[in-house]
């Protein structure tokens, strides 16, 4: 291992041992806030994979995220409080749903693949929206549970802002790992070599679908986990987080981080959150300063944060 | 022993016939030049076989299968690779990598989710190999993109290799190279075709090229075949003097 990538593992962990000890000292709004951005970041890395490895851009990933939200919330209301059912259906009813959707969306290309992915989300919407019985329609289902922890005798309750903040800090650091290692596995090497290049993928024997799809429907499990921390975290599962706004997040979150770096769409999300937080409460309205901001990016940064930060130390982060 | 046999290939894009009935058969082991003018289908014949188009009508058997309209991929594993007219690589992949995709095909191990092959492993030995061969080890880790056009064209026909085919069709592996280039190029088909035992099917308009290396020559024009023999034949058909070769050579 040289001096960089050793400096580089250093900070990771640093980085990590900081957001241990935050809530020590954070006010509790600020620790709701980190918590969101941690959810966020998940998120943005779901859509990230997709997208930075394999090349397809999705307009949808909301649909999921909304799916985690809502299976947890009716499992948290009408099954268990603690997390293990109410997770794994949001994590395998989402698979299901993301391998027939996903399925029928990359079969046409690319350009195709941004508008079904929104159109599918779109229905998604609709269908929360209209079946009020089931889904409480619009006004969605309020007081969502945070679960609890039970292995053998002993049990964590996560309702306290701390305690679930240290619950998605586990999952977010685990999941970050994981796509890692398969961002660094052969399979990651294959999918960019079909970001590159599909066709001569293809001559070479890969079937290109085939793992855009598998990268499509773990994109979708990373935004339906982070769909369902969302929901616990704000007590709340409503339409609007299935809308094409919400889609957009992520794919705004990972464009100011840097497409092409790992630590990314973190801090993409973390940069979001902030000025989205700090720009209400100075202006009101933010999304002309979104505007702003996206023009600047685009125009000076076009590798987002961390890649202008990767330019200028020459450092992969 | 037949390696690639066509029967009646017809390609057909609306109006336009590219291919008219198109029936050929190389040996297994044969280097065999497709010739013609511009527009004489040859391309479009090799889009055909490695299953880029399906054909309007007609069969292709690959080694005794047939392989008719089947999907690239699952040509590729048949034992079919080939390079394209225009440098057809993954460009923002190393050396290294644009190999490692088709070695790790080979292998089947492209769904391993979790590791990358290591230093030791009989898959990066593959790849160092087949980068040896078409003599790119010393940028084996430059990004490919970056590569002079005669080091593209050699990664592209690299990719090709990579999986140890049985066939490989080259489409233009000449083209656009200054005269050094062309020669390394043309010296490492010879070799390929010495050492593996491949059999090559190769578009070239390069004509010294193609009388230097071929066991036999087909002549395309507008779709159609219009001769096919010894290169020595073929230099002498009237027909072909008249559609492409010209009187002067």
């Amino acid at each position: 291992m040289n001096q960089k990538n050793r400096s580089v593992l250093f900070l990771t962990i640093f980085v990590i041992i900081l957001l241990c000890v935050f809530p020590i000292f954070l006010p509790s709004f600020a620790l709701y806030l980190l918590n969101e951005m941690l959810i966020y970041g998940l998120f943005s890395y779901g859509f990230y994979f997709l997208f930075s490895h394999a090349g397809y851009l999705s307009f949808g990933q909301a649909a999921y995220f909304a799916l985690g939200a809502y299976s947890v919330a009716l499992m948290y209301k009408h099954v268990s409080l603690a997390i293990w059912l109410p997770f794994l259906t949001a994590i395998i009813g989402t698979a299901i749903v993301a391998v027939i959707l996903g399925f029928l969306s990359v079969k046409l290309g690319r350009l195709y693949f941004a508008f079904l992915t929104m159109a599918f989300a779109q229905m998604i919407y609709a269908i929360v929206f209209r079946w009020r019985s089931f889904t409480g329609g619009d006004d969605g289902i309020p007081g969502v549970s945070r679960g609890f922890i039970d292995i053998s005798f002993m049990r964590f309750n996560l309702e306290s802002p701390q305690h679930f903040y240290y619950f998605t800090l586990v999952i977010f650091v685990v999941l970050l790992f994981v796509l890692r290692k398969l961002v660094e596995s052969s399979f990651g090497l294959t999918l960019r070599s079909i970001r590159d290049n599909a066709e001569r993928a293809s001559f070479t024997g890969v079937n290109p679908q085939r793992y855009v799809l598998i990268a499509f429907v773990i994109s979708a499990v990373y935004c339906a986990i982070s769909g369902a921390l969302h929901a616990s975290l704000t007590k709340m599962a409503y339409p609007e987080l299935s809308y094409w706004s919400t889609s957009a997040e992520p794919i705004i979150m990972t464009l100011i981080g840097g497409v092409y770096t790992f630590s990314g769409p973190f801090i993409g999300a973390v940069v979001y959150i902030f000025l989205k937080t700090y720009l209400m409460t100075i202006i009101g309205n933010w999304i002309l300063f979104l505007g702003l901001i996206l023009l600047i990016m685009v125009l000076f940064f076009r590798s987002g944060v961390m890649g202008f930060i990767e330019q200028k130390w020459g450092v992969k982060l | 022993m037949s390696m690639l046999r066509s029967e009646g290939i017809r390609k057909d894009f609306s109006k336009f016939t590219a291919l008219a009935g198109i029936s050929l058969e190389v040996r297994k082991g044969e280097i065999r030049s497709i010739i013609g003018p511009n527009g004489a289908g040859k391309t479009t014949f090799f889009n055909v076989v490695t299953g880029k188009f399906k054909p309007t009508e007609g069969k292709i058997y690959f080694d005794g299968k047939d392989i008719t309209g089947k999907p690239s991929y699952e040509i590729a594993r048949y034992g079919i690779a080939r390079t394209f007219q225009i440098v057809n690589i993954f460009l923002n992949l190393t050396v290294l990598e644009n190999i490692m995709i088709p070695v790790l095909n080979k292998y089947k191990k492209n769904r391993d989710f979790f590791s990358a092959p290591g230093i030791q492993d009989d898959i990066m030995k593959d790849c160092l190999q087949v980068i040896k061969g078409v003599g790119l080890e010393k940028d084996a880790h430059s990004i490919a993109g970056n590569l002079s056009h005669g080091d593209k064209k050699k990664l592209d026909i690299g990719i090709g290799l990579a999986r140890n085919p049985k066939m490989l069709l080259l489409d233009e592996p000449t083209g656009g190279l200054n005269p050094q280039d062309n020669r390394a190029i043309l010296s490492l088909i010879k070799t390929i075709a010495e050492k593996e035992k491949l059999t090559i099917v190769l578009v070239e308009h390069d004509m010294h090229a193609v009388f230097s290396i071929s066991d036999n020559i087909t002549v395309f024009h507008q779709g159609r075949i219009i001769a096919e023999g010894k290169p020595e034949d073929v230099r002498q058909n009237r027909l072909v003097i008249e559609a492409y070769l010209g009187e002067e050579f």
